[in-house]
């Protein structure tokens, strides 16, 4: 097996994102106005509606990152019976365990500042409401595919285990995501209906400033945890190569 | 041979097996019972909260028990070492799913038909005439749905040393809208919930145990075969 030369990063990277997210945050509390106008203003539609634009951001992020897993997941699955593409599988698994990776770290962003904005909003910290409950749902589940990848064993079969299960997630994924129109529920339709109050350009500046530095963040952490499988397992190689080495005499 | 006959003939064996041990049906209904028991005290039920608390008991219980038995699914084949070769068998991996889904579904019904009378004489509810069919489709979709679902961890779960560890953290929530449906279900045909609310439910459960009918088919084969 030809080793994969572990790249440097692109550490410029981290300084446009953090000015990114700096230039959001100004958008988000000095620029953007509340989407409520005229008379006496409800307090959740102050600054607790802030937290709306990282929340969408995040939200989108999880559920993509969960998504492309079960694909990439597919297309390990695929690869891994075919001639010559042993490599380019085992590349699409350290993806997959990447993504998965930074997928469970952004829901739980989801499911923290999701209740921080119901609790003014809707009243309550948590309710049984379809998104919620198909959300949490998908967060367990990577989290189970996390540990199976941990204690499941390391080898080609703890590979192929957790890559079935990352395909199971596939439609739970989907159903995140249509769960709103499909059963309904309080949460608003943003992405396919322009719901959720992004009334002035300032506000739709805001969300768009905050889901593309928010999306680069996802981008720069799933690369930073791919290089580190990358380099893991150069270094198991390694350990396997000098033992080799030891046996013979 | 037909994909038919090693379908029957696995079955055939399980069934066999089963007949011989009673290992699997002998301890899944022990421990559905010894739930109920529990249940009952935990929510102290009486007949003001029977009602309310009966559904939620008792899919709690179908999930606990199957698990049970979906943990040996193929425990007797991996011990003897056979599981590989009978992967291998011409008609194809599918026919291996279907037999053991067919095997579980058999005993899970066998268990059920003796302890879901027993739950509701300890929980002290009657179901009302016009619910019965209802409560039958629910568990006959739930159980359905789930043990497709269990058999496909079970098996991917097979080759891995945590795997009886492992098998409850992937599969429930997978099956989870299964759960929420059947509960649900349940609640209608014992009297309670909106008129009208079943549809939803039925069509969510029919979807869910749809699409774990074609997943299957194309997966199990990937991730059991090397």
């Amino acid at each position: 097996m030809s080793r994969e030369s572990p790249r440097v990063g692109f550490p410029w990277m981290a300084a446009v994102i953090g000015l990114g997210i700096l230039a959001s945050l100004y958008q988000i509390f000095w620029v953007a106005p509340s989407p409520w106008s005229g008379g006496a203003r409800p307090d959740y539609l102050g600054i607790d509606y802030k937290i709306f634009y990282f929340h969408v951001s995040t939200a989108a992020g999880a559920l993509i990152l969960f998504f492309v897993c079960s694909l990439v997941s597919i297309g390990y699955l695929v690869l891994r019976r075919m001639r010559g593409m042993g490599a380019l599988a085992l590349r699409a698994d350290r993806l997959c365990v990447a993504m998965a990776e930074v997928g469970v770290v952004f829901g739980l962003c989801v499911l923290i500042s999701g209740p921080l904005w119901a609790k003014p909003a809707w009243g309550t910290y948590w309710t049984w409401e379809p998104r919620l409950t198909m959300a949490l749902l998908c967060e367990f589940l990577f989290i189970g595919y996390l540990v199976l990848r941990s204690y499941g064993g390391s080898d080609e079969m703890g590979r192929v285990i957790s890559a079935g299960v990352a395909v199971l997630g596939a439609p739970a994924t989907y159903l995140t995501h249509v769960a709103v129109r499909l059963w309904g529920g309080n949460h608003p339709t943003v992405v396919t209906e322009g719901g959720g109050g992004l009334a002035s350009p300032e506000m739709q500046v805001a969300f768009a400033l905050s889901l593309t530095a928010i999306g680069l963040l996802v981008i720069y952490l799933v690369h930073g945890r791919y290089r580190f499988h990358t380099l893991a397992a150069a270094i198991d190689d390694l350990y396997l190569d000098l033992d080799d080495l030891e046996e013979t005499p | 041979m037909s994909a038919m006959g090693t379908i029957a003939l696995i079955l055939k064996k399980d069934v066999l097996v089963e007949l011989r041990t009673r290992e699997v049906v002998v301890t899944m209904g022990l421990f559905a019972l010894l739930l109920v028991i529990v249940f009952a005290f935990a929510f102290h039920v009486d007949m003001d909260s029977a009602r309310r608390v009966t559904p939620g008991i008792l899919w709690v219980v179908l999930l606990f028990s199957a698990t049970v038995g979906l943990s040996r699914v193929f425990e007797r084949e991996r011990q003897g070492g056979c599981l590989e070769v009978l992967l291998r068998a011409p008609a194809g991996p599918q026919t291996v799913f279907v037999a053991k889904v067919l095997g579980v579904l058999l005993f899970t019904t066998v268990v059920l038909v003796v302890t879901v009378p027993l739950m509701l004489v300890f929980l002290r509810v009657s179901i009302p005439t016009e619910g019965i069919g209802l409560f039958i489709t629910a568990l006959a979709l739930g159980m359905y749905g789930f043990t497709s679902v269990g058999t496909l961890v079970a098996g991917m779960l097979s080759s891995s040393r945590l795997r009886d560890v492992l098998l409850p953290v992937v599969v429930y929530p997978l099956v989870v809208p299964v759960v929420i449906g059947g509960v649900e279900l349940t609640h209608v045909a014992l009297g309670g919930g909106l008129p009208g609310e079943e549809v939803m439910w039925l069509k969510l459960m029919i979807g869910f145990d749809m699409l774990f009918t074609v997943i299957p088919v194309w997966l199990f084969p990937r991730v059991m075969v090397d």
